[in-house]
């Protein structure tokens, strides 16, 4: 074990040692603009705090349930990514197969697997939450035991969310296939819903939605499910209940201790198996003939780009690894749509009207830019060791770009105008509010797809085997956070500039917004042409 | 068809390419031979334009290609030493997908694909996916690829592993006949035999350098030596150890 470590330590710090002495300029500035990047984040999520205190009592009750919900979401976010990057490195990476070569027990080469995945699936969530705990107890006055005290139950948490992944990828693995894994969550999140739907409750105002009758607010709060015990835990201290706090922190732990002893001793086996079952491509299909040469959309492109949009799209559909993740895409969905259903927009006032309805701009957006940096991002790491076809191709690489741009755009606009419309009408918003939030998420796709097209192509290393560790790389963490970023950005002028004018009761409203909407258009479009354009030089640069 | 001027590449402070001056005429097959290391395929990747040149010029027929490299691209065929594919796409999908970059017509492009399927003995797999292709058939695919847009320059890396005997047989023949009728070839290789028997130019490198170029008649009249095999050992002998 230590063995391993000290070996990815070494190829780490070589890799950094080299990229240091070629360009030192640049990892500097990736390293200020990672510090920057912080710093927005941090300044986001105190603004939001500030906000929602400002808002009285009602914040202060959002607060805490949104705590609650932060636990359960990303416990589910981890133990899906690690699914996913479980199967991938232990049964898809070459490295494995060597590793299977070697006189190693399996159970190490699983457990290594399982350490390297749940690193991978859970330090951006622990780096997030780390300065979310920090804004926390700023504004809250917490002492630094308090901060302390949260790393150590954010620890075992993540362990056992990659547990969960673990025991539901070793299940869907060893009992179905990818593809019918796929379909039978898909339905389990359907069924869900519908019986969601007819879980009658009644309630029509926002008191509502602050109330504990809403079914996620609820089973976030549940005790005895380990999703709320890191929460529970922190929030007991901090109102000097330690020997619960105690409770729920012993709970962790030894859950957690338990559950990595299992995997250490029965992963062996399991892992075997599975190795044997999936890392060789046992089964012969045959593609004669391939419904998708003959998709009506592609025949409105010249050949030249409709050539690689077609490439792109079978790569995708032949790839489970890809498609599953929309899993992580549904599963936001379902929490999402289950409780907009039960809302009612129409009895609100106008600063409530307002809110919410740019908040359901926000809640589409961030969909949509989970989407583009798991799919859009990365693009062009995809085309890894294969790069040297399109290299040598006499094509412009602004038209490859043309070609990615076109795919992504249009398959994320449908998604996410789907989205918007749909969820407008569920609030029952006014038809003018409905256009001006389907023109912003339009114009917002445009540029959190140029964002992630132009970083990806910025940051794509051809040399990599596993593409899709490029989502969990400095890259993808970069991207993320520079589409988040413009996200609350966006939403929070909007939001703000739309609340001063309710308020004062600005007359020429109209008129003020349609100035702001077009100087926010320009600027997102601008910026979306500056970051493509460093993206198409530095992909120019790359070499082979 | 082939100009290099005093052309160099440095990897960090690396030279692994010195001040190479290459003149091959349209039709002409030239071998370059080199110990491991000694900056083979890094000539090849400058002159496909898979890398950028720290230093000097490249010509393919006549268009340089670091000022216009689509233009030069049209005319170059790179054949390299691990065949990296789409696996995800089916070997039909993948020759259509190569074609159609290189704007072959259609019919043309289907009959070319079709051929060249059926010589090398892979008809029959050419709906399977790429992925579940041996080294050697991802091999023969790529060799398929460089030829259905008719190349003018053929660059080939390491041209023989992993195929099987009937494969190698048929390239042989292949690449000398396309010489035969106007293609240039530049292959690259550590393999003797392979020199001696197709060659027209013999180039030597080693430590980055060009020592050594000549038919194999001159080089052996030059080094009053016999065989190929011993040139080469005494010319790169000291390259390889300092
Ligand atoms: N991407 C790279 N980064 C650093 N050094 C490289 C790179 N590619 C090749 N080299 C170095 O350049 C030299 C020539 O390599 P190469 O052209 O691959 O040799 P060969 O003649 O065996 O094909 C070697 O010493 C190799 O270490
Ligand atoms: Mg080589």
């Amino acid at each position: 074990m230590i063995n391993f470590i000290r070996q990815r330590y070494q190829a780490a710090s070589n890799i950094l040692s080299i990229y240091f002495a070629s360009h030192p300029l640049r990892l500097t500035t990736i390293f200020l603009s990672m510090n920057m990047a912080v710093l927005i984040v941090y300044a986001a999520i105190w603004a939001g705090f500030r906000f929602l205190i400002g808002l009285g009592g009602m914040g202060s009750v959002i607060i805490s349930h949104l705590f609650y919900l932060l636990f359960f979401i990303m416990f589910f976010m981890v133990a899906l990514s690690f699914a996913i990057l479980y199967y991938n490195l232990s049964f898809r990476s070459k490295e494995t197969k060597f590793l299977v070569n070697l006189p190693i027990k399996s159970r190490k080469i699983s457990f290594l697997k399982f350490i390297e995945s749940s690193v991978l699936a859970g330090w951006i969530p622990l780096a997030g939450f780390i300065i979310f705990i920090a804004v926390y107890s700023n504004i809250n006055n917490l002492t630094p035991f308090m901060s302390l005290f949260s790393f150590v139950c954010i620890m075992p948490f993540l362990i056992i969310a990659s547990a969960i992944g673990y025991l539901l990828c070793i299940t869907i693995l060893k009992f179905m296939n990818l593809k019918k894994g796929f379909v039978v969550i898909c339905v389990l999140l359907l069924a869900a819903v519908l019986f969601y739907r007819y879980h009658k409750t009644s309630g029509n105002n926002i008191l509502y939605l602050l109330s504990e009758e809403i079914i996620f607010f609820k089973i976030s709060k549940l005790w005895f499910l380990p999703f709320s015990w890191a929460p529970w835990a922190i929030v007991h201290t901090e109102n000097g209940n330690l020997l619960r706090a105690g409770v729920f922190l012993i709970n962790l732990w030894s859950l957690s201790l338990l559950m990595l002893s299992l995997i250490y001793t029965y992963g062996g086996k399991v892992f075997r198996d599975l190795f044997f079952k999936y890392s060789l491509p046992a089964h012969k299909r045959s593609y004669h003939k391939n419904y998708l040469d003959k998709i009506f959309f592609l025949r409105i492109f010249p050949v030249k780009i409709a050539n690689f949009i077609l490439k792109d799209i079978k790569m995708f559909i032949r790839e489970p690894v890809l498609w599953t993740q929309f899993l992580i895409f549904f599963g936001l969905l379902f929490f999402y749509f289950v409780n907009l259903q039960k809302f009612s927009y129409n009895l609100l006032s106008d600063v409530w009207k307002n809110l919410i309805t740019f908040l359901n701009a926000f809640s589409v957006l961030c969909i949509s830019s989970a989407l583009t940096i798991r799919f859009v991002f990365p693009q062009w790491s995809m085309e890894g060791k294969n790069y040297w076809i399109l290299k040598l191709s006499p094509v412009k690489v602004r038209d490859i770009l043309t070609a990615k741009f076109i795919l992504s755009f249009s398959a994320l606009t449908f998604i996410s105008m789907f989205l918007i419309l749909l969820s407008d009408k569920m609030l029952g918003l006014k038809s003018g509010f409905m256009l001006l939030t389907a023109f912003i998420t339009a114009v917002s796709i445009f540029s959190l797809t140029s964002f992630s097209l132009g970083l990806g192509a910025y940051f794509a290393d051809f040399k990599k085997e596993y593409y899709l560790k490029a989502v969990e790389s400095i890259g993808g963490v970069i991207t993320l956070i520079v589409n988040f970023s413009y996200v609350v950005i966006t939403i929070f002028g909007f939001t703000f500039v739309n609340h001063i004018f309710i308020i004062r009761k600005i007359p020429q409203k109209d008129t003020y917004m349609l100035l702001v909407l077009i100087l926010w258009s320009i600027l997102s479009i601008g910026s979306s042409f500056a970051l493509l354009w460093i993206g198409i030089s530095e992909l120019k640069r790359k070499e082979y | 068809m082939i100009k290099t001027v005093s052309l160099s590449k440095k990897f960090n402070e690396k030279e692994a390419l010195r001040n190479l001056n290459l003149n091959i005429k349209k039709g002409e097959f030239y071998c370059m031979l080199g110990p491991n290391g000694a900056g083979k395929t890094t000539t090849l990747k400058l002159l496909s334009g898979l890398l950028r040149p720290a230093k000097g010029k490249i010509y393919i027929g006549g268009v340089n290609i670091t000022l216009n490299p689509e233009e030069a691209k049209k005319k170059i065929g790179f054949i390299p030493d691990t065949p990296f594919v789409y696996e995800n796409l089916t070997a039909d999908e993948f020759l259509n997908f190569i074609g159609n970059i290189f704007g072959v017509e259609k019919k043309l492009l289907k009959r070319k694909i079709d051929y060249y399927l059926d010589i090398f003995g892979l008809t029959e797999y050419k709906d399977h996916l790429l992925r579940e292709y041996s080294h050697g058939m991802k091999q023969k695919i790529v060799y398929i690829s460089s030829f259905i847009h008719n190349p003018e320059v053929l660059l080939v890396d390491e041209p023989l592993v992993g195929l099987d005997p009937q494969a190698i047989h048929l390239i042989k023949k292949m690449l000398k006949e396309e010489s035969k009728r106007g293609l240039t070839i530049l292959m690259c290789t550590h393999i003797l035999y392979i020199a001696e028997e197709l060659a027209d130019r013999i180039g030597i490198l080693a430590g980055g350098k060009l020592i050594a170029e000549g038919t194999l008649k001159e080089l052996s009249e030059n080094m009053n030596k016999l065989s190929l095999e011993e040139i080469f050992l005494s010319l790169t002998r000291n390259s390889v150890y300092d």
